[in-house]
């Protein structure tokens, strides 16, 4: 999670620009950044001003946010794949996303598809799949899943405190289609 | 075609952290990861632990910031080892800035490295970069609220550094709530109560530190 979303410009009209963030047009103040940005570029806005320009090189080496660090990761996993099945094209990929990760999902898939275009994955789908936090009680020998939370205290069943959670922390890529 | 493939998303980094952690070993160097959000207090805590511990302990320091030096020149002048690193917008270190650094540091002559990672109550937390503990800062006048806001930094780290108490008085924060969210998120947490300020708790903190060289 970080706090300026990277959204892309999609017009401009003097001082101002539409933009496009995880699909919600709005408009910015586009009169802070230090160069004339083109439609198509990515910037990073905060508080209704588009703040700071996001080179495309730095987006793909992971550089500006947590989310796309990964969605970079994904992207290496999903190629290599891709070349050892003797496949050009990926169609669809799809994540296990643990519920008690700090990675937020939307952020995920808008990074996915800022950084899939020049990979063998440009047309592809993402699914991120949310695994909720889940374990085991000790006390009562009971299963859980807790849909909706980060944390727990108490088995949700008994009440007790000697639980495992055994699930909400994945992050990995379950299955892909290719051809 | 279809293909499960379960591939765990960070591998590439871990397999880096799991790297760098050799190279620590092998230098018989102990490494921490020092977290919290901006202004939490973690140079001024790096300065106050370096003064407790040093010369005794010979300690190297990695900085990571987003842009700028000022940490770096703040730990240089007490006299130990110090790289910068700028992650150029990055909100966290990662294990292969780790990596890159480490021959800037004269590893097989210090005996404990600390890397202060960027200010960031969130996302320093997902990557691992080789240490062997994980520890974070939070300040009283950050608010009560944090641990259950910002649960996994909690429940990684192995110790939490309550920082200027001595602001508790002109606060309303309630330290008895922090301290028990904490614990309640992650039950091996050790919790110390320090001033970087006045000096309060810095040596029951350093100990605790410098003891987890011989485990």
């Amino acid at each position: 999670m970080c706090l300026a979303v990277p959204s892309k410009i999609i017009s401009i009209d003097n001082e101002t620009a539409m933009i496009d963030v995880y699909g919600a047009r709005k408009e910015v103040s586009i009169m802070l950044l230090p160069e004339e940005p083109r439609i198509g570029d990515f910037v990073l806005v905060h508080a209704g001003f588009a703040i700071q320009m996001i080179k495309a090189e730095a987006f793909q080496t992971g550089e500006i946010m947590h989310e796309s660090s990964i969605a970079h990761s994904i992207l290496e996993i999903v190629e290599e794949q891709c070349a050892e099945k003797n496949c050009t094209v990926v169609d669809a990929v799809t994540v296990r996303l643990g519920r008690a990760t700090g990675v937020m999902p939307e952020s995920l898939q808008f990074a996915f598809d800022a950084l899939k275009e020049p990979t063998a994955a440009k047309n592809a789908k993402m699914t991120v799949d949310i695994v909720p936090v889940g374990g085991h009680c000790n006390a009562c020998g009971r299963e859980f899943d807790v849909p909706d939370v980060q944390y727990i205290f108490a088995c949700p069943h008994c009440g007790s405190n000697a639980f495992e959670i055994t699930r909400g922390r994945e992050m990995e890529i379950s299955d892909m289609e290719m051809h | 075609m279809k293909v499960k493939v379960v591939s765990r998303i960070l591998e590439a980094n871990d397999r880096i952290a799991e790297e760098n952690r050799r190279r620590f070993k092998k230098a018989g160097v102990f490494v921490a990861n020092l977290m919290g959000a901006p202004g939490a207090g973690k140079t001024t805590l790096l300065e106050q632990t370096i003064r407790m511990l040093t010369p005794g302990v010979r300690i190297g320091v990695i900085e990571g910031d987003i842009v700028g030096s000022d940490d770096a020149e703040r730990i240089g002048a007490l006299g130990v080892p110090v790289v910068q690193i700028n992650t150029g917008g990055a909100c966290h270190l990662d294990a292969n800035m780790i990596s890159e650094v480490l021959d800037e540091l004269p590893l097989d002559e210090l005996e404990m490295v600390i890397i202060e990672n960027v200010g960031n109550l969130v996302c320093p937390a997902e990557f691992k970069v080789g240490e062997d503990v994980k520890m974070m800062v939070l300040s009283v006048a950050e608010g009560h609220d944090k641990p259950l806001k910002y649960p996994l930094m909690f429940q990684e780290s192995s110790a939490l550094v309550l920082n200027k108490v001595d602001l508790l008085p002109y606060t309303n924060a309630d330290l008895g709530k922090m301290k028990q969210d904490s614990l309640a998120l992650n039950p091996k947490l050790t919790v110390f109560e320090v001033s970087c300020r006045t000096g309060a708790g810095i040596e029951a903190w350093a100990q605790w530190l410098s003891g987890l060289r011989s485990q």
